[in-house]
C-alpha cells in the first residue's frame, strides 16, 4: 500500500511529444483512472509507471520513495494488461506462481532438483502454493488450475491476469483496459469485480481506458487526458458536474453536452443563445463565449417557438429529443423523462429552458469560466418536473 | 450443386496425380539406391529397370558395408558435428535475434541488414579464407575445423527474428515486471513459446550439415573424423573398382537416421514453417 505521486513526467518518442509534464499526485487506496481517447498517451504513462519505458523528464514516487531509476521488478508494482499476457505454456496455477518464485527462490534453488532436494525451498514453494491456492479461489479458478491459457475463455484469462497481479500483494496495481477484450455483459460484471476487489484489498490502482462509463462507476479519482496532457484530476462526480475544460465536459457524459456559440453582454449576462439562461459571466462584455449545458437539464416545454424537434430516441427509461434552437440553428439535445414528452413528434414546436445553476461557461479556447446565478425562486418550474 | 462437387473431386484428383508424379521422381533415385543396396553386383548392372532383386543380397552387401569401412564412427561424428554446430547455433542465434526483434537500440537496422547480407553469402566465397585461417591456426583435419565456421547461422537469426516478432511486446513486459531476468525472459518465455521454430530450424541445420560434402572435404584428411557424407566418398576411393552395392546399403545406413529424425519431428517442422502456432 502507497501513495503515488508523479511529477512533471513527459515522454518523446522521435519528434512527438506523448507526455506533456503529466503530474498528478493521489493518496493510498486511491483508484485513480486515467480515461482519455485513444493514443492521448495513457498506456505510455502506464508503462513509465511501470518501468517498461523510461520518460524524458520528471519523478515517480511510490509511498514518498523516487523509483524512477529502478526495474520493474523491483518497483513493487503489479500490471494487468489488454492482452492479458500470460505465458501459454505454463499452467494457470504456474502463471499465477511465477511472480512469486522468481521473488522468493534464488536462481539455485529454482533448479527442479534442488526444489525438491532443499527443506528450505520446499516449505517456500508450499507456502507459494498455499497463496497461489488462496488466490485462485477468490478469483474462482480453482477449477481450471492445470489449464493452459489457450483453454480459457476471455474472461477466465482475464481473471488468471489478475491472480497473476495479486498474489504479489503489490503497493500499487496498474491495469491497462483490463476489460476491453471482453463482451459487453462480461465488462459490466468484470467491472464491478475489480472494484469489489480493489475495496477488500485497499491497496492503490491506476487503471487505464478510454470508457467514461468504467471511469465514472469505479474510481475515487478520475483524470482526463488528451493528447499528452492531463486536463483535470477530480472525484468522478466533480468531473461531471464541475468540468474544468470544455473538452473533458464533453469526453464525460452520455449524450454528448450541449455547447452553444454566445456572447458576454453589458451586465454579464449571456446574450445570442437562443433560450434564457440567467446569471452573469465573470468576463468582459463582448467576449465570445460556449455554453454547455447536459441534455439532462434542459426542460423542454410545448410551443413557445423557440425551436423544432428533429428526431426522437426512446431508450426506454428516459427519451432523448433532439432539437434545433430557431435562433442559433444549433442541434441540442435534451433527456427526458417519457412521461414529460408523450405524444411528443418530429417537427413539433417546443421551447427549453436551463435547471438553474446547472449552465457552464467556457472561454473560446475551453477554459471554465466563473458564472454567477440566482437562487431558484421555488415554485419556478413546478409546471415541468 | 453436384456439378460443382464433381469438379472439385476432379480437381483433387488431378492435383493427387501432380503430386504423386512429383513425389516419385523426387523418390525415384532413393527408392534406387534402397533397391541396389539389396542386389548383387551383376544385376545392378544388368541394364533392366526392376525394382526387387532376382537373388537377394542384402546381407552381403550391408556386412560389406559395415566391415570395408568404419561406417559406425562416421555416423558418430555425424552426430558430434551436427549436434555441436546445432547447439552453437542456437546459444548465438536466439539471444541475437531476440535483441534484434524486442530491443530498440542504436544500429539495430545496421546489424538486421547485415544479417540479411550474411544470407546472399555462400560457403563456397568464404571456404579459402577459412580453410588459410585454420590452416594458420592448425585447426585443420579437427572437429573445431568442422564447427566453428557454422556456429553463427545467419540464417537461424533471420528465422528466430522474424518468429519473435509476433511473440507479443505486452508477454516480455509482463515477463519484466515480474522478475524474470533478459536471459531468462528468452530461455524461459521465449523459448518455450517458439518449439515450432526450434524444432524446423534444427531439422534444416541438422539436415544441411549431415549431407554436407564441400566443407569436410576440404577440412578433414583423417577417415576417423570423416562425417557420413565424406565417409561414403572415402568408402568408394578406398575400394579398387566401384562396388555399387555395398556403397549403396552405406548409403542407407547413413541417411535412414535423417528420415526418421524427419519422420518424428515432422508435425513441429511444418507448424515451424508456417510461422503459426504462438499466440496463446
Ligand atoms: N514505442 C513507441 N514508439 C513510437 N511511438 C509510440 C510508441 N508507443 C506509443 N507510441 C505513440 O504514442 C502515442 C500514445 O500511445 P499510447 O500511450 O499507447 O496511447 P493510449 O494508450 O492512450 O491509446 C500514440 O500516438 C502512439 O502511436
Ligand atoms: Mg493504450
Amino acid at each position: 500500500m502507497a501513495s503515488l505521486e508523479i511529477d512533471g513526467v513527459s515522454k518523446r518518442y522521435g519528434d512527438n511529444l506523448i507526455l506533456d509534464g503529466v503530474s498528478v499526485d493521489v493518496p493510498d487506496g486511491a483508484f485513480l483512472t486515467l480515461v482519455g481517447p485513444s493514443g492521448c498517451g495513457k498506456s505510455t504513462l502506464l508503462r513509465i509507471l511501470a518501468g517498461l519505458e523510461l520518460q524524458d523528464a520528471g519523478s515517480l514516487r511510490i509511498g514518498g520513495h523516487e523509483v524512477s531509476h529502478l526495474r520493474p521488478s523491483r518497483r513493487d508494482i503489479a500490471m494487468v494488461f489488454q492482452s492479458y499476457a500470460l505465458y501459454p505454456h505454463m499452467t494457470v496455477a504456474q502463471n499465477i506462481a511465477i511472480p512469486l518464485i522468481l521473488r522468493r527462490l534464488p536462481l539455485w534453488q529454482r533448479l527442479p532438483l534442488m526444489a525438491r532436494l532443499l527443506p528450505q525451498a520446499r516449505s517456500t514453494l508450499a507456502r507459494i502454493d498455499a497463496e497461489v491456492q488462496a488466490a485462485m479461489e477468490m478469483l474462482g479458478l480453482t477449477s481450471l488450475a492445470e489449464r493452459r491459457p489457450v483453454q480459457l475463455s476471455g474472461g477466465q484469462r482475464q481473471r488468471v491476469a489478475l491472480g497473476r497481479a495479486l498474489v504479489r500483494q503489490p503497493a500499487v496495481f496498474l491495469l491497462d483496459e483490463p476489460l476491453s477484450n471482453l463482451d459487453a455483459k462480461l465488462r459490466v460484471h468484470m467491472r464491478s469485480e475489480i472494484a469489489q476487489l480493489h475495496g477488500r484489498l485497499g491497496t492503490t490502482f491506476v487503471y487505464v481506458t478510454h470508457d467514461q462509463i468504467e471511469a465514472m462507476t469505479m474510481s475515487t479519482h478520475v483524470a482526463v487526458m488528451m493528447e499528452g496532457r492531463l486536463l483535470q484530476v477530480a472525484t468522478p462526480s466533480e468531473i461531471y458536474a464541475d468540468p474544468a475544460d470544455l473538452r473533458v465536459a464533453e469526453f464525460i457524459g452520455s449524450p454528448k453536452i450541449n455547447v452553444l456559440p454566445a456572447r458576454v453582454g453589458a451586465d454579464g449576462t449571456l446574450t445570442g443563445v437562443g433560450l434564457p439562461v440567467s446569471g452573469s459571466v465573470a468576463a468582459a462584455p463582448g467576449t465570445a463565449v460556449q455554453l454547455g449545458l447536459r441534455p439532462e437539464h434542459l426542460i423542454l416545454r410545448r410551443g413557445g417557438g423557440r425551436g423544432t424537434v428533429s428526431a426522437i430516441e426512446d431508450t426506454g427509461p428516459e427519451r432523448f429529443v433532439s432539437l434545433v434552437l430557431d435562433a442559433s440553428d444549433a442541434p441540442v439535445v435534451a433527456r427526458v423523462a417519457p412521461d414529460h414528452c408523450a405524444g411528443l413528434r418530429v417537427g413539433d414546436d417546443v421551447s427549453l429552458a436551463v435547471l438553474p445553476g446547472k449552465a457552464l461557461v467556457f472561454d473560446h479556447a475551453g477554459a471554465r469560466l466563473g458564472f454567477d446565478h440566482p437562487a431558484m425562486t421555488p415554485g419556478e418550474f413546478d409546471h415541468v418536473r | 450443386m453436384s456439378g460443382g462437387h464433381r469438379l472439385g473431386r476432379l480437381a483433387r484428383a488431378v492435383r493427387l496425380v501432380v503430386l504423386t508424379i512429383g513425389a516419385a521422381v523426387m523418390l525415384a533415385p532413393f527408392i534406387w539406391g534402397l533397391a541396389a543396396s539389396f542386389k548383387p553386383a551383376a544385376e545392378i548392372w544388368s541394364g533392366s529397370l526392376r525394382l526387387l532383386p532376382e537373388s537377394f543380397h542384402g546381407w552381403e552387401n550391408y556386412t560389406a558395408a559395415f566391415n570395408r569401412a568404419p561406417l559406425g564412427r562416421f555416423l558418430v561424428n555425424g552426430v558430434i558435428v551436427c549436434g555441436g554446430i546445432l547447439i552453437f547455433q542456437l546459444i548465438f542465434a536466439i539471444p541475437c535475434a531476440y535483441a534484434l526483434s524486442k530491443h530498440r537500440f542504436a544500429g539495430r537496422t545496421v546489424i538486421f541488414g547485415a544479417v540479411l547480407i550474411g544470407l546472399l553469402i555462400p560457403i563456397h566465397v568464404t571456404a579459402i579464407p577459412l580453410y588459410l585461417g585454420f590452416a594458420r591456426l592448425g585447426l585443420l583435419n579437427t572437429y573445431a575445423a568442422l564447427i566453428a565456421p557454422f556456429a553463427i547461422s545467419v540464417f537461424g537469426i533471420f528465422l528466430f527474428r522474424q518468429f519473435f516478432a509476433a511473440i507479443p511486446d505486452d508477454l516480455i513486459a509482463a515477463a519484466r515486471v515480474d522478475g524474470f531476468s533478459e536471459w531468462a525472459i528468452i530461455w524461459r518465455v521465449v523459448v518455450p513459446a517458439s518449439w515450432p521454430a526450434i524444432t524446423a530450424f534444427a531439422i534444416f541445420s541438422v539436415t544441411s550439415h549431415w549431407n554436407d560434402l564441400f566443407w569436410p572435404f576440404i577440412v578433414i584428411q583423417s577417415t576417423d573424423l570423416a562425417p557420413p557424407a565424406l565417409g561414403v566418398v572415402y568408402f568408394r576411393r578406398d575400394e579398387s573398382g566401384v562396388d555399387f552395392g555395398p556403397m549403396m546399403a552405406a548409403t542407407v545406413i547413413v541417411t535412414a537416421p535423417l528420415v526418421v529424425a524427419f519422420l518424428l519431428a515432422q508435425r513441429r517442422f511444418i507448424d515451424g514453417i508456417t510461422l503459426s502456432g504462438v499466440k496463446g
